[in-house]
């Protein structure tokens, strides 16, 4: 899949939403209120209210932002796997706004006072999660990749002695993480005090699921390969020894190969993504991929390798 | 960091636990100020005792190549030229186990070490401290 091609597709989606909401506007226009009820509560009842044209033109306004943002991210992503993750969520996202926009304004089709629209919100949702769901799927089988490269070099392996004992652990401190964590924490507990409480709480919430991570061990050992933070016990990505077949260090991109940092899950592929670079990749039984960025990884990948095939010939001297 | 431990070995687990963190402090690829494992999960990854590990970690401290504090666990000591100092206590166990393999006493050892010395050119200020240039 080329930069245009990505683009084109991860652009295509919002397209269609901004033509589809201009269309039913034009089409209602006659129909609908000077000021219409553009937002709505939890009821269904209307609760935010914009004038006709301002509310056609912000409408398209946020599709085409959106739209924007997910195609300049796809072509940042220099790799498949990353840029067809954007491309169906991107989709997915087009599919949601445009739903939202073009149910608000068929609401407000044929109503003389705009606080009398309705929009029964659990209905929507129900219809969305469906609709998103396929069409990001439509969109991630329409980019997908040719098979990924096999490595060119022999993994390494450390070979161990009959008994010997080995354990290789590093720590990965993304300070770029445990910054904003913090002040996103921070600011959050301002709110939180001194604003309103719903705005303050997700962003506590925000801050705190991501300090975790800013501060990770990778420990390679008897037991498999273990992530956990460094702060606190859990969470903590543990691979046991019996499920890996083979490891090696890799070097990766964070929007390429996964769509961006944080723990990235892909179909066989999963990983703890903190920077770009050099990372430690573990490939289990099942034949999925564990990928842990951390550095001196080709160390780690020749423990685990060396431990993998004690551990089979053991198991094999054993039956 | 890597830790391999062989419990067969004549050397005591402990001092060979004490080797491999010296051997990476040696390397580099433990930095100064860089926070060692904690204890406990160095004795669960190598299915040895938590004070075996403590050991190791003490004959470290000793060596002034890491700080133990309570609650803050060991810290690579950040004193200038202290991978120096790993690589110079390193030859250090190198030597004395040399020495035990021909048959040494420890008498004999200090005494050759003690000639050495004395046929050395006198340590001055400016020696250590182009050791420490070297470092950064």
């Amino acid at each position: 899949m080329n930069v245009v091609r990505r683009c084109v597709l991860t652009a295509a989606p919002f397209g269609v939403a901004a033509g589809a909401y201009a269309a039913v506007f034009r089409a209602g226009h006659d129909r609908l209120p000077d000021r219409m009820a553009t937002h709505f509560s939890l009821d269904g009842t209307a609760d935010g209210f914009m004038g006709r044209t301002a509310a056609l033109w912000s409408g398209v306004g946020v599709i085409c932002g959106v739209g924007v943002l997910f195609t300049v991210l796809a072509a940042v992503a220099m790799k498949g796997a990353g840029a067809r993750l954007t491309a169906a969520v991107g989709a997915g996202t087009a599919v949601l706004i445009g739903y939202a926009l073009i149910a608000t304004v068929v609401a407000d089709t044929g109503v003389d006072d705009p606080a009398d629209a309705r929009l029964p919100l659990w209905h929507l949702a129900v219809l969305l999660v469906f609709v998103v769901a396929a069409t990001g799927a439509l969109v991630w089988w329409l980019a997908r990749t040719g098979p990924r490269p096999a490595p060119a070099s022999a993994p390494p392996s450390l070979p161990l002695a009959e008994g010997e004992m080995a354990a290789w652990t590093r720590t990965v401190v993304t300070r770029a993480l445990l910054i904003p964590a913090g002040a996103v924490a921070l600011a959050g507990l301002g709110t939180l005090l001194f604003g309103p409480w719903q705005v303050g709480l997700p962003l506590v919430a925000l801050g705190l699921a991501c300090a975790p991570i800013a501060a990770v061990r990778v420990t390679v050992d008897r037991r498999g390969l273990t992530v956990t933070s460094t702060l606190v016990p859990r969470p903590r990505l543990h691979v046991p020894l019996d499920g890996i077949t083979d490891a090696d260090s890799t070097r990766i991109d964070a929007m390429g190969d996964f769509g961006g940092w944080g723990y990235r899950i892909l179909p066989h592929r999963r990983g703890l993504v903190l920077r770009s670079g050099e990372a430690l990749s573990v490939r289990t039984v099942k034949g999925r991929d564990y990928v842990v960025t951390v550095d001196d990884a080709t160390t780690a990948a020749a423990l685990l390798n060396g431990l993998v095939a004690r551990h089979v010939g053991e198991r094999a001297a054993g039956c | 960091m890597l830790i391999r431990v062989l419990p067969g070995s004549p050397v005591p687990l402990g001092e060979q636990i004490a080797a491999c963190v010296r051997g990476a402090i040696a390397d580099g690829s433990a930095a100064p100020g860089e926070r060692l494992p904690p204890a406990r999960q160095v004795a669960a990854s190598l299915n040895v005792n938590v004070h075996t590990v403590l050991r190791g970690y003490q004959r470290l401290r000793d060596e002034g190549l890491i700080e133990l504090r309570r609650g803050r666990g060991a810290v690579v000591t950040t004193a200038p030229g202290i991978a120096h100092r790993a690589r110079l206590t390193d030859a250090v166990h190198g030597l004395v186990a040399q020495a035990r393999e021909l048959g040494l006493s420890g008498e004999e050892l200090l005494a050759l070490v003690r000639d050495g010395l004395a046929g050395a050119p006198a340590a001055t200020a400016e020696g250590s401290g182009s050791a420490d240039e070297a470092e950064k």
